[in-house]
């Protein structure tokens, strides 16, 4: 089967690759760029462990071709902690014990980015709304909540 | 596992020319569907050579809603729906139904038409959209045709659309007057839940009276259809003359009636008779009426 | 006591690494030159194998080697009976046993080798359900065996005839659970590397039990445990249920890797997962009571019969786990009880969070809410009329008195914490609509740790460096559930330093000595003991070693925040210069810890002795509301109140408890892994539904310290006490809602609105 190619934005960096047809998003991600940090849970979207940011939403990356966001630009985990340090959400995961396995968390974090970035104070039935697709069998998502609502606290300022 | 080419659309025209001249070719919008049965090597996608990618078709999405009729693009994502201030206005009930639908992450990629095209018993836009006496436009290269929602699927799974269409929109009359509508929904957990069954309700009403209705269940009989004889029912009744209670017993007469009994018939006869009276109960709340 | 690190809600110390995406579980892991590896399944539950044909499998491109059962050295292993086969040899005995394996340059390589192997079966009979596994004349499933039955726990104390007798009320019921799928959200993966750093073999991955899998590795390979090395460190959650499927999956790899001379990876899909891994137990449930009119318990008569699947797994031990504590935590002087395991051709069972205990107190706190309704007392009157105090003698004959028996105190604050009584009195009434409110308790007592499972024993190594950074090791393995942190925390406390200067390493089994398993809620328990032993050892060096240098008395020195201290406040040196001091001076700054439990007893024929030397207490509370109309029902609240002996780490205990809770909400009210004639329907999380964080309902966690004497700063176990009372509190809040008791599990929506399930394809 003939190649395709992309080109997209990951974490700010521009990528020209050639991708298979179907080849996700995911796998684009963990084999071609060797960024594992986005696990894979479930393969049919219903785990929320592979959840990036596409073109600022939350998405599968499990249920999207790469060659699907041809030009997109894209977040993931690797791409929280800049020069400057931990993301608020990532310091507010680490103070409220929001991790156990930590498997859930790329895509915890991912889910509760694209949140913020689009409502800065959300309340607490949009937190849950905003993370209902990415599911934890370690921390009972009390304390991940507490962690979003703390850094939307933390960020606001 | 499936091998096929992926080939992306830019434009409608461009849809409709790949569809005349590939053949063995599945339309891809978001995925959340087909990206499944491919993982899941459904047999029904054994034989496709391509997928058609078109999420960038522009033609395709959008919301419109006029005083008369309102239109919404197959690629229109539910997000979209749950997010629209029209929407929410006008159709309420369609922007339930949205957001009951997956989680954020499907929300946000999966689409009305892949909804309605992909036709499994339970997806949740059928009941709203039937409910206002939806039809879908239909086209090919050669031009467009219009089936009415309620005849578009054949059993689960199984629709009209022929192999060179693309779903293009779905387009409906706006209900007029005074109206109401409840949408509501039985999930075995409160999120990512598909329906065990879900109701919608439209009701236009005039003087106390109801001038047109139409109830409409999902995930109970095998293609979503409106309850006529509750429609029969309701219709023209004053709202002292309707029992609740008696609307629920019709409704799960008639489910009944297409389903014959079946496994799940001893839970969705006595839940679906209650979907019905609350949703008739709340109409008749909503419309100021408490006698 | 004041603390420094110890009872403190510390950070977790390995949490930077899974924020940032740079934690490697084993499906990230690579090596140079590395294989993939997958295993072809069968579907049927019972069948013989008749030919494997591969030659056109060998022949595929990238294809590598493809194997059967006659290509492993030693085919049989498990942790307590040698029955589990690595891949399927003359028969299988359930649908998901691995029949043949292709090794490849990748994984869509080895994929595809798959499809182009055939196997010939001869379909057998099966057996599905354990009580017609027990029959005489049942279809025997293992060779040399005489029967079905895995295995037989009686109990036996008093006279239960003669305390029926002196009943007035005698009520007899039946319950149900069903089978539970683990739910970790990272499906199992292991790569084995060959002849690495002078080991024959070296296994990376979700494993949880390091040394159990490496025992299994040897014994397949038929090696020395020496020339076996298991790196254990970042693991996507276990719940119990990364044992003997990973072990499995390492011997293979580990074969695989031996054929070819190169890393062979291994990572199941989320549908391998469910098809091939163990699943919690389903039990059939008899229980009879006597109680005399004034609500005093005069005899129990229990009988648990427990699905083992194809294989023999944990059952012994899980079983084990439900005698002794079959009849709660009450005082009954009449009892019998005997707790069964047979095997079937359904998917396996063994060990997950809570154990034998989940299904056991389902049954018997959803009895007593029901006695307590037939006498006419309050459910929490009926309990305290029956419950252990400080002092009472258990069903095996056991008194507790070494810890606090704190039944009464976790009950009353979790009452507190939820408003029970108002509720309860509120929600006894007249409820008006179709929506109820209901409110349900639950208590029971655990025995911590293995108990006479097994020796109860582990170790630790703590090395302190030049700088006087500190390296701890543990024999005990992190799951997700905050050891490293508990572990860190514990030696920080002992030696004085700040939780910066230690550092926990990844468990590799060549370095640390075998610790046993990292289950029954044992690690801060036995671990912590063994962390605190090793600390300890250094700490006596260290002290020595200063009061002879600064002339004090060790009494009048203190080690604190990296500092010594002569007693007024005066510091003497940094830790890292008196250790490197030390060091320099030839004394030796690494210490092995160890702990062993303190002594236990069980009579296997009577059912009696002193099982575990230490319990913990425990108390949920659920208020529901269920939907009368539909069969929709919500947890809304939910208090759980846990005697922790210590908290070591609140915070955590906390997550723990939260965990523990939604757990056991979805072993309440929706999980469930429907089985037919063997075969698992639907193997992803679209049809095994387990909770979203919508289904949360408020949670009020109540930690509750009596510290026991044999714990680490008095701490006991909080990770599985937390899932096992929640099925029951629901069960009964449901029935005080609705008036209908429901005695299977889950309460789905069928069970609430008519009382019984309804399955696909039936009638
Ligand atoms: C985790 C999860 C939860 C879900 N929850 C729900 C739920 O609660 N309720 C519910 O109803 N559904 C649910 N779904 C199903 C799915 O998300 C919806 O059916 C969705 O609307 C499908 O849209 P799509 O764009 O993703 O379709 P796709 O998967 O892209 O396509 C589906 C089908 O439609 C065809 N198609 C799509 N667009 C067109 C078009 N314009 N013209 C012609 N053919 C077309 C495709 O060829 C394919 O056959 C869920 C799915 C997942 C994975
Ligand atoms: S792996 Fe994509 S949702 Fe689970
Ligand atoms: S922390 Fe383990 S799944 Fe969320």
């Amino acid at each position: 089967m003939a190649k395709l190619d992309v080109e997209i934005t990951v974490n700010g960096a521009r990528h020209k690759l050639e991708v298979g047809s179907q080849e996700r998003l995911l796998d684009t991600l963990r084999e071609q760029l060797k960024m594992t940090g986005t696990k894979e849970g479930c393969s049919v979207g219903e785990c929320g462990a592979c959840t990036v940011i596409v073109d600022d939403q939350a998405v599968n990356s499990c249920l999207v071709l790469t060659a699907q966001v041809d030009g997109s630009e894209i977040i993931t985990v690797e791409g929280l902690e800049s020069k400057s340090g931990l993301h608020p959400l990532q310091k507010a995961f680490i103070e409220k014990q929001a991790i156990q396995c930590g498997f859930c968390t790329p895509g915890m974090l991912m889910s509760a980015l694209a949140l913020l970035n689009t409502n800065p104070t959300p309340t607490k039935e949009e937190i849950k709304t905003a993370l209902e697709g990415n599911l934890c069998r370690c921390t009972g998502y009390q304390q991940i909540i507490d962690a979003v609502e703390m850094a939307a606290e933390e960020w606001g300022v | 596992m499936v091998e096929y080419q992926l080939l992306r659309a830019h434009s409608l025209e461009e849809v409709l020319e790949i569809l005349t001249e590939k053949k063995k070719v599945q339309i891809l919008a978001g995925g959340t569907d087909l990206m499944v049965d491919l993982h899941q090597q459904d047999p029904k996608f054994e034989n496709i050579d391509y997928l058609l990618d078109i999420t960038d078709v522009a033609e395709l999405k959008g919301i419109k809603l006029g005083p008369e009729e309102g239109e919404i693009g197959a690629l229109t994502t539910h997000a979209e729906l749950l997010s629209s201030p029209e929407i929410k206005e006008k159709l309420p009930f369609i922007g339930a139904a949205a957001s009951s639908i997956g989680s954020t992450q499907i929300r946000n990629r999966a689409t009305i038409g892949g909804n309605l095209v992909n036709a499994a018993a339970c997806a949740d836009s059928f009941s709203p959209l039937i409910a206002l006496g939806a039809e879908l436009v239909l086209r090919n290269k050669g031009g467009a045709r219009r089936v009415l929602l309620e005849d578009f699927v054949e059993w689960p799974n199984q629709t009209v659309l022929k192999d060179n269409e693309v779903l293009e929109k779905i387009v409906f009359k706006m209900p007029q007057g005074e109206y109401h509508s409840s949408y509501q929904k039985i999930g075995r957990r409160n999120a990512v839940s598909i329906s065990r069954l879900s109701l919608t309700l439209l009701a236009e009403v005039e003087n106390e009276a109801i001038k047109n209705i139409q109830v409409v269940s999902g995930a109970a009989t095998p293609a979503p259809v409106p309850f006529r004889e509750v429609n029969k029912y309701l219709t023209a009744k004053t709202f002292a003359e309707i029992d609740p209670a008696e609307a629920g017993e019709i409704a799960a007469d008639e489910m009944v009636g297409i389903t014959g009994e079946r496994w799940s018939t001893p839970y969705k006869r006595p839940a679906l008779s209650k979907l019905v009276e609350r949703a008739v109960k709340d109409l008749l709340e909503e419309a100021g009426y408490n006698g | 006591m004041a603390f420094k690190h110890v009872n403190k809600g510390v950070r977790r110390v390995d949490a930077y690494e899974k924020v940032t995406g740079k934690a490697k579980f084993g499906a990230d892991l690579e090596f140079a030159n590395m294989l993939h590896a997958k295993v072809l399944r069968t579907e049927y539950p019972h069948a013989e194998i008749k030919k494997i044909e591969t030659a056109a499998a060998e022949g595929m491109p990238g294809v590598k080697g493809v194997f059967t059962a006659q290509d492993i050295p030693n085919n049989l292993f498990g942790v307590i009976v040698q029955d589990q086969q690595v891949l399927a040899d003359k028969k299988v005995l359930l649908a998901g046993d691995g029949v043949v394996m292709a090794v490849a340059e990748t994984e869509a390589q080895a994929a595809a080798a798959l499809e182009k192997i055939e196997v010939e079966y001869k379909e057998l009979e099966g057996v599905f359900d354990p009580l017609e596994s027990r029959k005489e004349g049942a279809l025997k499933l293992h060779p040399g065996k005489d029967d079905n039955q895995v295995i037989h726990h009686p109990l036996r104390k008093g006279d239960v005839e003669k305390g029926f007798a002196e009943a007035d009320v005698i009520l007899e019921r039946e319950y149900t659970t069903q089978f539970i799928e683990h739910s970790y959200l990272e499906p199992e993966a292991v790569v084995v590397v060959p002849n690495e750093e002078n080991h024959l073999v070296s296994v990376y991955g979700s494993i949880q039990n390091p040394y159990a899998t490496r025992n299994a590795v040897s014994a397949v390979l038929e090696v020395e445990l020496a020339e076996v090395r298991v790196i254990q460190n970042h693991i996507g959650g276990s719940f119990g249920g990364k044992d003997e499927v990973v072990s499995a999956m390492a011997a293979r790899a580990a074969v695989m890797a031996l054929k070819t001379g190169r890393p062979v990876k291994m990572v199941n899909s989320r549908e391998e997962s469910f098809t091939e891994s163990y699943k919690r137990h389903p039990y059939h449930l008899t229980y009879k009571i006597g109680a005399t009119k004034e609500g005093k318990l005069t005899a129990m008569e229990i009988e648990a019969v427990a699905d083992s699947g194809g294989y023999a797994c944990q059952t012994p031990f899980v079983t084990w786990r439900s005698v002794v504590q079959a009849t709660g935590p009450y005082e009954v002087e009449n009892v019998k009880t005997d707790t069964y395991g047979y095997y079937t051709n359904n998917p396996y069972t063994g060990a997950m969070r809570g154990y034998g205990s989940p299904q056991v107190i389902f049954a018997q706190e959803s009895l007593m809410d029901e006695l307590a309704a037939e006498l006419g007392l309050e459910p929490v009157e009926l309990r305290k009329r029956n419950m252990y105090s400080q002092g009472s003698v258990t069903a095996s004959g056991q008194k507790l008195e070494r810890h606090t028996v704190s039944l009464n105190e976790v009950m009353t604050k979790a009452m507190e914490a939820i408003d029970y009584k108002k509720k309860y009195e509120e929600y006894s009434g007249e409820q008006p609509g179709d929506k109820k409110k209901g409110i349900g308790l639950s208590i029971s007592f655990r025995g911590c740790s293995l108990g006479a499972e097994a020796i109860d024993a582990a170790a630790s190594v703590i090395q302190i460096n030049k700088d006087g950074s500190v390296a701890v090791y543990s024999g005990l393995a992190e799951n997700g559930q905050g050891l490293k942190t508990i572990f860190s925390q514990i030696a920080a406390e002992v030696l004085g330093v700040p939780m910066s200067e230690v550092e926990f390493k990844e468990l590799d089994t060549s370095f640390t000595p075998d610790s046993g398993s990292t289950v029954a809620s044992r690690a801060t328990l036995i671990g912590g003991n063994a962390i605190k032993d090793a600390a300890e050892k250094l700490k006596g060096r260290i002290m020595d070693f200063a009061a002879d240098k600064y002339d004090f008395k060790v009494e009048q020195l203190e080690l604190k925040d990296g500092f010594l201290y002569d007693g007024q406040g005066n510091r003497l040196a940094t830790f890292a210069d008196l250790t490197g001091e030390m060091g320099n001076t030839g004394i030796l700054m690494s210490a092995y810890g160890w702990y062993k439990s303190p002594p236990i007893s069980w009579d296997e024929e009577k059912g009696s002795g002193n099982p575990y030397f230490t319990y913990v207490y425990g108390c949920q509370i659920a208020e529901v509301e269920v939907d009368t109309g539909t069969g929709e029902l919500n947890v809304i609240n939910m208090a759980a109140a846990h005697d922790v002996g210590r908290a070591i780490n609140p915070e955590n205990v906390k997550g723990q408890i939260y965990g523990g809770v939604m757990m056991g909400l979805g072993y309440g009210i929706m999980e469930e892994l429907e089985v037919r004639d063997g075969v698992i329907q639907g193997t992803n999380f679209h049809d095994y539904m387990i909770p979203t964080i919508q289904d949360m309902p408020d949670i009020k966690p109540v930690i509750v310290e009596n510290p026991d004497p044999d714990g680490p700063f008095g701490a006991k176990s909080i990770g599985e006490p937390t899932l096992e009372l929640g099925s029951a509190a629901i069960a009964n809040a449901v029935a005080h809602a609705s008036g209908r008791r429901i005695r299977s599990l889950p309460l789905n929506l069928e069970r609430v609105l008519i009382g019984r399930a309804l399955h696909k394809g039936g009638k």
